[in-house]
């Protein structure tokens, strides 16, 4: 009750001002249009003014044309002048306008041709189209648009009329409900209008846009270019005009069910409505609200702001405001359960529509219907008498069985409420469920592009460090944030893995393997952590087990890495292993994780495979770990058809063991789904590559690792934006495109490529860098016209394999040699490593012989120069000596010699040797000595 | 593609483990053509056949101690020959000294260290 008397004082106090906010809007227009400047501005305040006119139906279209006469002769702009007499074609809508304003415009184009006056001349001509596509003879509207286009852009060149005839192109299609025709158009205006810097075109046209993709229901387009015309109408400073672009994009966050969004730009419309007493849009904006709030089932805010938007439409009476206004207003009452006003409304609608469109017959209808009620009349009264007597015989029947009727349906629409009822409450908790789940996944999937994003900077800049050869306590930190971001990426991924689990969205692979692999690779993953707490990490591995299987390896290893880990951390002393047995079962596998640790209480067996449950609450504590792992790896045993199960003994061990189904695969086959680890980057070498993506330290990454791997030439965007301007100078191999970036997505990029850049004969490849792992955007990427695409973070392999894919270049490995540079620990006792001289060489053992033979056959000859110089006190001869030997410290990986070199030569050529010098030069002589006893 | 194009290349150090390593280096990706010289005097004879590019150390007289230093080398084939492009190699790790043979007509100055190669490479690369 409150609320209701609430609201009917606040429509009274808005009810008095009304007119007020009437004439406000008027002079707020008009101030517009007498400030604006140049063509465009004019042109534009001037329609606006002249669509309040065509709207305001308080004075006759006479009236309002005089009016703005009046407004028009206050600004002497000859350019305008044209617009006036389409004003009057629009608003006075006689025949008689259109003939006149055709004699105008035709006088003054040829006035203009006399004066050479180019730039007048097309206005005059769009002018023209624009009066003829209002009078609705659009055949000639195009025509002579088109002569105008052609005019503008032959002979004025000038980029701002011919974003204006674009503009005025678009607003024609529209008109002609060819939307897709209105968009191309509009881009067109924009790009121009973007060009020149144009302001006022872009606000007007990134307006239009924006309703046009609403209207196809490409809601994520109309947003990008709502927003951009309330940026622009922010800059302005025009409040008056902001209001409207702010209602439509809260009618696209209703539309996309996004009811924060469509709450927030409502009221901000409803703010700038207010502040210029713009009732147009204030009417609007409390119509989405009160949507808005229907739909997020609040009802009593939803009555209140219908109420407040039904007393301005109605004193506003636009017909065609009103005839969409009227049935959603019916729907809510009917929601509402009051049926009553529901159909009074409904009625009303209806009445309006038939007012319009019998408008035209109206006249012919009357004439009929007088013709016809004539004819009536006499024949009535011949029967009137004879139905008298009828009537009376019937009356008394009629209404027994009416009265029937009447009390029957009374039953069943009283039955049919209380099911109905009912059905809507359970519809009601399903759709809340089904959004609560739906959040989830989306919460899910922003999370991980959150993080995955930096996580690529982090991991990538780190292996690019590696790559550097740091020094040996440079490269342990390094190591350490390497394998602490493989552990959050292990963690995401977990989490991330379980949710599609749940969903039923994880997909298993059918590849040849072999198991020994796989458990080989477990061992050496987790065999650190185990000798870390002094256990014995043993792998038993039955000799039937086939060499070649066929399943997921990778699962296969999470799991077995999820058990295996597991074990590890809960076992203090003793062993783990790992047994691999035949079942019984053909083509069955038995896996067991054995370990002799601190088992698990009886009582707690059955929960420790549920997700976030370790047995004890402080063992989380203790132990660390997300709690996903047991859940993640029964999940992922019974999706590859197996089944795990749990024995125990408190204080004595734990068994884990699972069996599944995999049968034996092809040597053959597998060989040729050779790891990629040790792909040879050099195949890429000459690709002209683009690089797009906002985030400056994932292009530093994608960049040096490609530039390391091979000699392309790189260019860099920072938005899709750039990239199409990029694409549309250069010519490009490939295209690494990110997703997720402002102003213009990769989706979008791409799709324009497709469509504006690529030709027949050129076709540039784009591969998403996404970090996003979820499906359906996946599916978009593919949707929008990307070839491929490659998850962030992501490993250098994959990057290289996508590009050489999508080039046509061929896959080549690079022979024979283990890649992974061993590093020296620090308590590495030779002074020479080899591992920057096998990169250089890129594991050539011939090449790599040929520099050490050159190192140990100077090595002795260097030994007798510089203790000759040292017994002479020739400190210049020593400098001179270690100077010449850079390099060769640098390839025999002798860094400690390099330091020390340095060291020496710089205190030799300052003159001033320290006293200790000796013992630096005679240590040097010594690690030369065992560098050259390593390397021979 | 133009920043493939092999080059003619000549490398002027005395220190011969780097003018071997470099040579490698260079050629492995592109087929550069490319001479070493252990002394700046034995380049100067060879410059008729103008090369591309010349990779001049800084010290050049630590093994042959009357041997003319890279700076004076420089000085002269910048005389003789001004288009030739020339990358300054050196040990030198002072601003000063880069700043100088800058001056003298040096395109790039390169420090020897883990990352030299690549850069003289990418260097070669991106010249016309």
């Amino acid at each position: 009750m409150k609320i209701k008397l609430l609201s009917t004082l606040l429509l009274f106090a808005y009810g008095s001002t009304f007119v007020n906010a009437q004439q406000a809007t008027e002079a707020t227009l008009k101030t517009a249009f007498l400030n604006a400047k140049g063509d465009s501005a004019s042109r534009n305040r001037l329609e606006e003014l002249m669509i309040f006119y065509l709207r305001d139906n308080t004075k006759s279209k006479e009236e309002s044309f005089q009016k703005l006469q009046a407004i028009v002769k206050k600004k002497s702009d000859p350019s305008v002048n044209y617009f006036l007499l389409i004003s009057r074609v629009v608003l006075t809508h006689t025949p008689d306008s259109i003939i006149a304003t055709r004699k105008y415009i035709n006088e003054y184009l040829q006035e203009c041709l006399k004066k050479n006056d180019k730039k007048n001349y097309v206005i005059g001509l769009t002018s023209l189209s624009q009066s003829e596509s209002y009078a609705g003879n659009y055949d000639e509207a195009l025509k002579l648009i088109l002569r105008s286009l052609d005019y503008a852009r032959d002979t004025l060149k000038d980029a701002e009329v011919i974003s204006n005839i674009y503009l005025t192109l678009g607003i024609f299609y529209y008109d002609q409900h060819d939307t897709l025709q209105a968009i191309a158009y509009n881009k067109k205006s924009l790009a121009i209008a973007m060009e020149i810097n144009n302001l006022d075109n872009i606000a007007s046209v990134s307006n239009n846009l924006a309703m046009q993709y609403s209207d196809l229901a490409q809601y994520d387009s109309a947003k990008v270019y709502f927003r951009k015309s309330i940026s622009l109408f922010h800059q302005f400073d025009k409040a008056g005009q902001i209001s409207n672009p702010l209602c439509n994009l809260a009618l696209v966050f209703y539309k996309t069910q996004e009811f924060d969004s469509a709450l927030f730009y409502a009221r901000e419309s409803i703010h700038y409505s207010l502040l210029d007493n713009y009732e147009e849009s204030l009417g609007a904006g409390y119509y989405v609200l009160a949507q808005t709030f229907t739909g997020l089932n609040k009802q009593d805010s939803a009555a209140i702001y219908y109420q407040y938007a039904k007393d301005i439409y109605e004193k506003r009476n636009v017909p065609a405001a009103l005839i969409a206004f009227y049935p959603d207003l019916a729907g809510f009452y009917a929601l509402q359960g009051n049926y009553k006003s529901a159909y009074e409304y409904l009625k009303k609608s209806t009445a309006i529509k038939d007012m319009i469109f019998n408008a035209d017959n109206n006249a012919v209808i009357k004439e009929m219907d007088s013709k016809y009620q004539a004819s009536k009349k006499a024949q009535e009264i011949l029967k009137q008498e004879e139905l008298i007597k009828r009537q009376q015989i019937l009356s008394y029947s009629v209404m027994a069985i009416a009265a029937f009727f009447l009390l029957l349906l009374f039953f069943i629409y009283r039955s049919y409420r209380l099911k109905q009822k009912s059905n809507k409450l359970l519809g009601i908790a399903k759709e809340k469920a089904e959004q609560s789940e739906k959040f989830k996944q989306q919460f899910l999937a922003n999370m991980s592009h959150e993080i995955r994003t930096p996580m690529n900077a982090v991991m990538g800049m780190t292996t690019l460090l590696i790559e550097k050869n740091p020094r040996p306590d440079q490269f342990n930190y390094l190591d350490g944030i390497r394998k602490s971001s493989d552990n959050l990426l292990h963690i995401i991924n977990d989490i991330l893995d379980l949710s599609k689990i749940e969903v039923g969205k994880m997909e298993l692979e059918q590849i040849d393997f072999s198991i020994r692999d796989v458990a080989d690779q477990v061992k050496q993953t987790l065999h650190h952590k185990a000798e870390e707490k002094g256990l014995e990490l043993i792998i038993d591995c039955d000799s039937k087990i086939p060499d070649v299987s066929i399943g997921d390896p990778t699962r296969l290893n999470q799991v077995l890495m999820n058990l295996t880990g597991n074990a590890i951390k809960f076992t203090e002393k003793g062993s783990v292993s790992i047994e691999i047995k035949m079942s019984a079962i053909e083509n069955t596998i038995l896996f067991s994780i054995i370990d002799t640790g601190i088992g698990i209480p009886k009582d707690k067996l059955q929960s420790v495979f549920e997700s976030f449950s370790q047995a004890n609450a402080s063992d989380t504590r203790k132990f660390g770990g997300t709690g996903l792992g047991l859940s993640i790896s029964k999940q992922l045993v019974e999706l590859m058809g197996g089944t795990i199960s749990i024995e125990s003994e408190e204080g004595a061990g734990t068994v884990f063991s699972f069996e599944i189904n995999l049968p034996a695969g092809s040597i053959e086959r597998m060989k040729q789904q050779k790891t990629t680890e040790q792909i040879d980057g050099s195949i890429l070498n000459g690709l002209r590559i683009l690089i797009v993506d906002d985030n400056e330290y994932n292009r530093i990454v994608v960049h040096d690792i490609l530039k390391l791997m091979a000699s392309v030439e790189i260019f860099l965007a920072t938005n899709g934006k750039e990239a199409i301007e990029q694409a549309e100078k250069n010519n490009f191999d490939v295209i690494l495109m990110d997703v997720q970036m402002p102003l213009m997505n990769g989706y979008e990029a791409t799709q324009y490529i497709r469509k504006n850049i690529d030709t027949p004969e050129k076709f540039t490849p784009v591969i998403a860098l996404t970090a996003s792992v979820i499906r359906t955007d996946l599916d978009k990427c593919r949707a929008a016209g990307m070839n491929d695409y490659v998850p962030k973070p992501f490993k250098t392999s994959q990057l290289i394999t996508s590009i050489a894919n999508a080039t046509g270049r061929e896959i080549k490995f690079v022979p024979n040699i283990n890649k992974q540079i061993k590093y020296e620990k620090e308590n590495h006792s030779s002074v020479s490593n080899l591992s920057y001289l096998e990169k250089f060489c890129n594991g050539d053992q011939k090449q790599m012989q040929k520099y050490i033979g050159m190192f140990t056959s100077t090595a002795t000859d260097l030994i007798e120069k510089i203790t000759a110089a040292l017994s002479r006190n020739d400190f210049e001869e020593i400098a001179n000596l270690v100077h010449g030997y850079k390099t060769k410290w640098i390839m025999m990986g002798m860094n400690e010699s390099k330091e020390l070199a340095i060291l020496i030569e710089r205190q030799c050529r300052e003159k001033m040797p320290e006293k200790n010098i000796k013992d630096d030069v005679l240590k040097l002589i010594e690690q030369i000595v065992s560098a050259k006893a390593e390397l021979t | 593609m133009d920043f493939a194009k092999p080059k003619k290349i000549f490398i002027v150090d005395d220190d011969t483990m780097l003018t071997e390593a470099l040579k490698d280096y260079l050629t492995r990706k592109v087929p550069h053509t490319v001479k070493s010289f252990h002394t700046g005097e034995e380049c100067l004879k060879y410059l008729y056949e103008e090369p591309d590019v010349i990779i001049l150390d800084y010290y050049l007289n630590t093994v042959q101690k009357d041997a003319a230093n890279g700076m004076e080398i420089l000085q002269t084939i910048k005389k003789n020959y001004h288009n030739i492009h020339i990358i300054m190699l050196s040990s030198q790790e002072r601003y000063a000294v880069a700043m100088q043979t800058i001056q003298k007509g040096a395109e790039q100055y390169v420090i020897k260290d883990e990352n030299a190669f690549e850069k003289i490479a990418q260097m070669i690369n991106e010249m016309s």
